[in-house]
């Protein structure tokens, strides 16, 4: 096999999967969840706001309008990544002379923040119903958690008892 | 600010009570206390008003016990206000002469000298040495002695044996209008043998952001903000978009129209430190009717109205942290003593941030790190 396929081949050209335009029903349901209490971004709107707007079916359209033509020209508009930063102290730190005591937040447009929610929706449907990534992956995945990291090892760990084997575990963090 | 007294100096179980004491609307400027042997001497307290002029504790200056250097911003230049504590055996005076720092931008050095002379001290009919050295100090950092507008006695005995001195001073900017003008206030030194001192240093104008634009919750004007903001998306025209410049164009506008809408339904909101999340519309019509009537029942109905008020908020607030969100032991943080903390600049790569672009670019570093690794 090493022999027929090299690491610096390129990679054929893939089937691509179609785009289709968004439905009023995803952004309906991107919003159900959203923070009615979360802090005003730099375009002044709150998420109870958006929810009210977009019972209007003609608000709606407008906003779906928009965001198919960000797909269909592959251009994300410069206003959309306008961001308020915020830098709030780490509660009950002894000493607040370095950095490390702060946490910075940055506040964005929310209604950016809705079409970035239904692309990520769509993208999670399409790779786990297309089985595009490995299932060992198991952050950011809905309905994967750390409980499943845990059960995976444990497993592991079981099965290496049987054959009387040891495990060792090498443990990083990518940053 | 008012001097308040505490009412004991230990606690329930007997322990002494150490420390700075907080005021939610004073920012405390001192040193960590090491030990109970080696108890704080100066502070700084900094009205929350002031803080947009970014008062910081410069320990990397002068690392002493009994000094504290605050520095703060005003129109883009460093200015410095100096707190010193000089024990009898002039100790802090000395590690000033040995240390022999020059700072510019001083606008006051004051506090207590420990130290008797003529120069300052009519009655008193002696000139010590220390004096010069103090003087040699003050000159270093281009002050000068203030002379009271009062003159009065800084330092009051216990026995009322006449032996009342002025070893409290004030050193101003030389040539500073407000030398020779600070007032010494023997009326106000309450449990303390010292009198307090005052002085009025004009800085120069500098706009403090007190307010800020808000629109309230359930209000009106959130309504009329709501619905001003449909017919602004409604109005859009999405026809023609066809390319790059005209999606821009509409985001902007769409941008634009929702600022415009905001700017005339928000109003301007002082802001403060004090929660009034149990304010509704009542005590409002209860407070306006004390205004009006100035009577002490009005005035007693109303405040038992806000602390009954203000318990059921927090009951419910307690309940809601303790059942629903099921931590407990975040209520710790109610009872446990509220400390402040203290200012001092943050520090990157041993360098203290002065300036809002050094600050900019420590966060960006210190949060970006890891995009360039």
């Amino acid at each position: 096999l090493l022999g027929q396929c090299h690491i610096l081949d390129e990679i054929g050209d893939k089937l691509t999967l179609p785009w289709p335009a968004f439905l009023k029903g995803e952004f309906r349901l991107a919003i159900i969840n959203c923070n009615n209490s979360s802090a005003l971004g730099p375009n002044k709107l709150l998420w109870s706001h958006l929810k009210i707007i977009f019972k209007d079916d003609d608000c709606l359209n407008i906003i779906i309008n928009i965001a198919n033509m960000c797909i269909e020209l592959g251009y994300w508009p410069s206003h959309f990544k306008r961001s308020t930063t915020i830098v709030i102290s780490k509660p009950n730190k002894k000493s607040y002379n370095l950095p490390k005591a702060f946490r910075p937040i940055v506040l964005l447009n929310i209604v950016c923040k809705l079409i970035k929610k239904v692309i990520g929706e769509r993208l999670q449907f399409n790779i786990t119903s297309n089985k595009f990534i490995h299932p060992s992956q198991l952050g950011g995945l809905k309905f994967k958690s750390t409980i499943d990291a845990g059960v995976a090892l444990t497993h592991i760990i079981h099965t290496g008892w049987i054959k009387n084997l040891s495990t060792s575990t090498l443990a990083f963090d990518i940053a | 600010m008012t001097l308040r007294t505490i009412s004991s100096s230990e606690n329930l179980e007997g322990i002494p009570l150490l420390g700075v004491p907080s005021y939610p609307n004073w920012l405390t400027s001192a040193r960590e206390l090491c030990s109970p042997n080696n108890s704080l001497r100066v502070l700084v307290y900094i009205n929350i008003r002031l803080s947009s002029l970014c008062f910081f504790l410069q320990k990397d200056i002068f690392n002493h016990r009994d000094i504290l250097l605050v520095s703060f911003f005003n129109n883009n230049s460093v200015f410095w206000i100096l707190n010193i504590y000089s024990d009898s055996l002039y100790s802090t005076l000395k590690y000033l002469k040995n240390t022999e720092m020059n700072i510019s931008n001083l606008l006051i050095m004051t506090g207590d000298f420990n130290i008797r002379d003529n120069i300052w001290d009519p009655s008193f009919p002696h000139h010590l040495v220390i004096s010069d050295d103090l003087m040699t100090i003050v000159d270093l950092f281009n002050l000068e002695l203030s002379f009271p507008a009062n003159y009065v006695p800084t330092r009051y005995s216990d026995l009322n044996s006449g032996s009342n001195s002025v070893i409290y001073l004030i050193f101003l900017q030389s040539g500073s209008t407000e030398l020779n003008n600070h007032q010494i206030h023997p009326d106000l030194y309450l449990s303390s043998d010292h009198a307090s001192l005052s002085v009025m240093i004009v800085i120069e104008d500098e706009n403090i952001n007190e307010v800020k634009y808000s629109i309230a919750k359930n209000s009106e004007e959130e309504a009329n903000f709501i619905k001003k903001v449909s017919i602004a998306i409604k109005t859009i025209d999405i026809l023609n978009l066809l390319n790059i410049s005209k999606l821009e164009e509409v985001v902007n506008l769409l941008a634009s129209s929702i600022n415009s809408v905001w700017n005339k339904n928000s109003k301007n909101v002082k802001i403060t430190k004090h929660s009034k999340s149990w304010w509704n519309e009542e005590y409002n019509y209860a407070l306006n009717n004390y205004r009006t009537t100035r009577s002490l029942e009005v005035w007693k109905t109303f405040k038992s109205k806000v602390k009954s008020s203000k318990r059921n908020f927090f009951d419910t607030k307690i309940q809601e942290i303790a059942n629903e969100r099921c931590g407990p032991w975040e209520l710790m943080n109610w009872v446990n003593k509220h400390k402040l903390p203290t200012i001092e600049a943050i520090k990157y790569n041993g360098q203290q941030c002065f300036k809002l672009g050094d600050l900019w670019n420590t966060f960006h570093s210190t949060f970006n790190m890891t995009l360039h690794c």
